[in-house]
Order: C-alpha cells, then structure tokens, then sequence
C-alpha cells in the first residue's frame, strides 16, 4: 500500500507538470498511456517473482529522457510506453524492442541495417545465456562478432539504398547479358574444376608422397597470387601473340583473350582451390577402413571410389563447387586484363561506375550482391537437401 | 589352407617380422595379442590390404602374396561394423555380389540363404544402417562378408563392442558356421579365456611377431 501510495502520489504530479507543456487530446492520451503503465505495474507485482519498481520505473524514465526530454517526440513517447508496459513481462521482447528504439532513434539513417546487425548478435546471446555456463564463450563471441560487423554492415545498408522500382528498371538488356555470360562461364569453370579437381583431392587424401607439401601448396597457390597479376600471368601464357595462343588460334580458330574460353580460364585459377580444398577434406573424412572393408568384398579400387568414398564425400564437395561458383562469379580482376569483353556481371558493374559515377552504380550493385547471394542460398539448400537424402536421415 | 611364410612389413616405427603360420582347411584359429601387437595389421595383410615387403601368403595352395585385395575372396570383418552408411541393410549386404557382377536373382537367391543362415529374419531390409541395435550391426556386418561365400574368414575382435548377450550370440553362429559350413576362420581377441572356449589354436602375438601357437585341448 505504501508503494502504491508512493507511485501514484508520485507520477500524477509529474503527469500534470507535463500535461501544462502539451495541447489537450495528447495530454489525454498521456495520461491513458501512464494510467496503463501503473495498471500493468501493479498487476506484474502481483503474478511476477521477481518484479522490482524500481526496474520498471528505470525503464520509463529512460523512455522519458531519450523521447520526449531530448527526442521531443511526445507522441512516440507514448506509444512506445504502451508497448513497454505491456512487454515488460516478456523480457527477451523487451531487448528486441530497445534495440529497435535505439536503432531507430540514435542511428536513424542506417535503422534497418544497424537493427538487423544488432539483433542478430542479441539473438546469439540469449541462447548463450539460456545455457547459463558459457560466460567466456560469449565473451569470445562478442568480441568476434565485431568483424562479422564489419561484413554484415556494408552489405545491408547497400541492400537498403534502392527503392524496388529503381531496381527494376536497372535490369536492362546490357545487365542481363553480363549475368548470363557470367552465371554461365562460373558454371562451366566450376563443372571443369570438378572434373579435374576432385582426382587430385582423392590422390591428396588418401597417398603418401615426398611432394606432398609442394602440391599442397600449389593448391592455395591461387588464393595468394594478387588477381591483376593473374590475369598478366595468363595472358602472357595464351595471349594472341604468344606460342600458346598462336597455336590455338591456328589450329582450333579460337582465341583466349576477349572471349568466354580466357574468362573461364581466369575463373579456374581463381577458383579452384575452394573446390580442391573441400574435397580433400570431405574424402579425409571419410573413413579409411570402409575403403578396405569395401576392396575385401570384392569391389576393385575404382568401384570403391564410386560406390564408397565419393557418395560418402559428395555433401563436402558440393559445398566446394557452391563455393568456387561463387568466387567465379565475382571474379574481377584478372578479367580486367585477359577477357574485358564480353563483360561479365562484375566488369559491368566496374564500367557503369566509371562511366556515370557511384549513384548509377548502385542499383546495379544491389541487383548483383542480391543475385550472388540469392544463388548462394539456394545452392546451399539444395546441397542440404541432398546430404539429408544420402544420409537417408 | 592359409599359409604365411617368413611375413614382413614395416609401416613407419612398427613392423612385422617373421611371420609364419600355418591354418588348415576348416579351422577355427585363435589369434591373440596385446594392444598394439599387430594383430590388426597381420589380418589386414592376409587380407590383401596391405602387400608385404618380405615373404609369401598361400591360400589354398595358390600364391596372393602380390594379390589385390578384390581377388582374393577373403572375408573381412572389423572391429567396428563399418556398415557403409549410404546403404540400407540389404544393400550393404548385397555389396560385395554387385562388385562382382553377380545377377539380381543370384543376388536375391543368396541374400535369402544368408537371412536364414545368420537368423537375420527380425531385420526390416530398407532400413537406414543406423537404426540397427550393435548386435544386429555385427551380424549384418558378418553377412556382408559372407555373401560372396569365402573360404576364409577373418575377424578382429569382432564382439569387442557387444554386451555378454548378443556376444554369445555372435560366437555360437561363428562357431556354427565353422563347423556347418566347414568355413576356415582367424579369430583375433585380447581376452585368452574367451578364445580358448571357441577355438582349436591360439597364435599368441607380441610386438609384430608370433612368439607361440597354443594347442588348445577340446574335452
């Protein structure tokens, strides 16, 4: 009773300090919205544990301050402590619902993309929470959610800088043509990786050799090799006027500079350790002894690796070819020097930048990381699905 | 029936030495050993998975010693079932006659044989390997390595996993089908006591080499 007391004889006065700074109807709603505040106090007191007013008053006074005080916005005020009132009892709710508050009212520009990053890191919090013992683990995750920050920031907000129409009428004939020569070289580039690929991440999985660690290194050689000298290396390799590309021109009347044959060459080299990389350690995975088991049934090296060690290795190298897909799509500059025309999605983009400038660029760019993740995601599912049917869970 | 001369082979700190064995037609033999005797490697080296660097292996008087493992018609089975976990169960026993090229109807016709020989009835064929209790594991695993009726089988330490039950169970159809079958089998096990109530022969291993082969005294 003492409390009650305390409270109403409390925030009334404060009520009709505010309700001389405000015109009639809002000051009505106002007085609603604290009314329904101190019903909602005193039932949660009654049916909550744990109910602490001075929590719970903590709450509004921080609404009061960043709202209306500085905000100056009364009728958000308002409505956000309808919302407060009720979410109290739910207090994971309550997180989601500052952090949209904050989002919305400090970093009001890049809300969307701010609110997305933020509530993501919330969300993996709480379940370290609700599993009580992994203090350190969310330690170690905070501190290494700052460079997912760092990846998550620039690509939401550029997600949010086009109006869906603006995009539409972005996705012209010249667009489409670079996504199609790009989606079909990266296909083509992956399917022959794979072909070639996976032999050798057989071989490296499974022998033993003194070169072991040169071909090793080999594999990652291409991640490390900047791409511009790449494109230099290929193009002195099958360029027009070298041996290779004479060869070539003469005998087949096909040249690798300027067509779709020196974008997928430059894709392979780009690309190919993802594919090399997995596969290996999708076949290091798979367990030695159901080879042996396999060649004692009667099943020769090469039915053993096609009944045994591939099926058995197929969900690690899809991942490989998704993600040596993805890397040949975005290829860019060592195209740049071997194959600038036909241009590919990532050469378009570059020449629209250079051409018109950063706001013609957007969309364009928005179209292209949308696409790239969109087949990302699909290409993912799709490889779960398929891991789910061999595994026959 | 199997005959090891002079066997050898090393593979990194841990060879294998002067081997020498001899098992006959229809025999149950025991081999047993410490961890890390070897035991392993020497069933694995029968089996052809392994080609020696020293010596010869005779089966049924014909010389393997350079033989791939696919030819030898050896059955094999682990400590662990390695039931291959893509397959279902009849798959995974039907493996071995699919490599070779045997038709569908030799395979049905076989497959029926094994069921009613291992009393696998209880089994439902489609089933994904996993479902499968560790007994019911073991004995598919046996029937695998059945199903292309080899003259030899080995197993390493094949109950090592089983509770005293199923166990048992694994045994009396080992020794059933010694003495049915007339199937010649190498039996590995770290439990002498175990060994001595199953088999007529006990090669003791120590350190990559058979330092004793125990007669063991049926009542």
């Amino acid at each position: 009773m003492l409390w009650r007391g305390l409270i109403l004889s409390g925030i009334l006065p404060f009520h009709l300090l505010l309700s001389s700074l405000l015109d009639l109807g809002t000051n009505l709603v106002l007085f609603c919205a604290n009314l329904f505040f101190l019903a909602c106090g005193f039932l949660y007191r009654k049916s909550l544990n744990n109910f602490r007013w001075s929590v719970y008053l903590a709450g509004y006074f921080l609404l009061f301050l960043v709202l209306f005080a500085l905000g100056n916005r009364p009728l958000i005020f308002i409505l956000t402590l309808f919302i407060y009132s009720g979410l109290f009892r739910i207090p994971w709710l309550l997180g989601y619902f500052f952090l949209f508050l904050f989002s919305i009212v400090v970093l009001t520009g890049y809300w969307i993309s701010s609110l997305i990053v933020f509530s993501l890191f919330y969300f993996i919090i709480l379940e370290f929470i609700k599993k009580r013992d992994n203090r350190f683990l969310s330690f170690m995750f905070a501190v290494g959610f700052f460079i997912l920050v760092l990846i998550l920031l620039p690509l939401l907000n550029l997600l949010f800088q086009s109006f869906p129409q603006t995009l539409l009428a972005s996705f012209n004939q010249p667009l489409r043509e670079a996504l199609a020569v790009s989606f079909a070289t990266a296909f083509t580039s992956s399917l022959i990786i794979l072909i070639f690929g996976v032999p050798l991440a057989f071989c490296m999985a499974r022998a033993e050799f003194t070169a072991k660690p040169i071909i090793d290194a080999l594999i990652d050689l291409p991640i490390l090799v900047p791409q511009t000298a790449v494109g230099i290396g290929l193009l002195l390799l099958l360029g027009p006027k070298t041996p290779v590309g004479e060869f070539f021109s003469r005998t087949f009347g096909i040249s690798f500079a300027g067509s779709h044959l020196g974008i997928i060459a430059c894709q392979i080299f780009v690309s190919m350790p993802f594919l090399v990389r997995s596969a290996i350690s999708a076949f290091e995975s798979v367990n030695l002894k159901l080879e042996n088991v396999s060649r004692a049934l009667g099943a020769n090296p090469f039915q053993t690796f096609l009944r045994v060690s591939l099926p058995l290795a197929f969900p690690g190298i899809f991942n490989g070819f998704i993600l040596s897909f993805c890397r040949a799509v975005s290829e860019v500059g060592s195209l740049m020097i071997v194959a600038y025309r036909p241009s590919t999605i990532g050469i378009h983009l570059n020449d629209i930048f250079v051409q018109y400038g950063i706001s013609e660029a957007i969309p364009i760019t928005v179209v292209f990381v949308i696409i790239c993740l969109w087949s990302f995601i699909v290409l993912k599912w799709s490889y779960e699905i398929r891991k789910r049917s061999i595994l026959k869970i | 029936m199997i005959e090891l001369i002079n066997l050898a082979r090393s593979w990194g700190n841990f060879t294998l030495s002067n081997i020498n064995l001899n098992v006959t037609k229809g025999e149950f033999f025991g081999l047993f050993g410490h961890n890390g005797a070897g035991k392993t490697l020497l069933m694995e080296t029968i089996a052809g998975i392994w080609i020696p660097q020293e010596g010869q292996v005779w089966i049924n008087g014909k010389e393997l010693t350079n033989m791939p493992p696919e030819e030898r018609n050896i059955g094999f089975v682990y400590q662990e079932p390695l039931l291959f976990p893509h397959l279902s169960v009849k798959e995974n026993i039907c493996y071995g006659l699919r490599a070779r090229r045997f038709t569908k109807e030799h395979r049905e016709q076989r497959f029926a044989e094994l069921v009613e020989l291992l009393k696998l009835n209880q089994i439902s064929w489609r089933k994904n390997v996993d479902c499968l209790s560790g007994g019911e594991k073991q004995k598919v695993a046996l029937a695998r390595a059945l199903a292309g009726s080899p003259e030899v089988i080995l197993l390493d330490e094949p109950a090592y996993s089983l509770d005293e039950q199923s166990c048992q169970i694994f045994y009396s159809l080992l020794k059933d089908l010694n003495q049915r079958k007339k199937i010649t089998i190498i039996l590995i096990s770290h439990d002498y006591v175990e060994l001595k109530g199953l088999v007529c022969r006990i090669g003791i291993m120590q350190s990559g080499r058979i330092i004793r082969i125990d007669e063991v005294v049926s009542i």
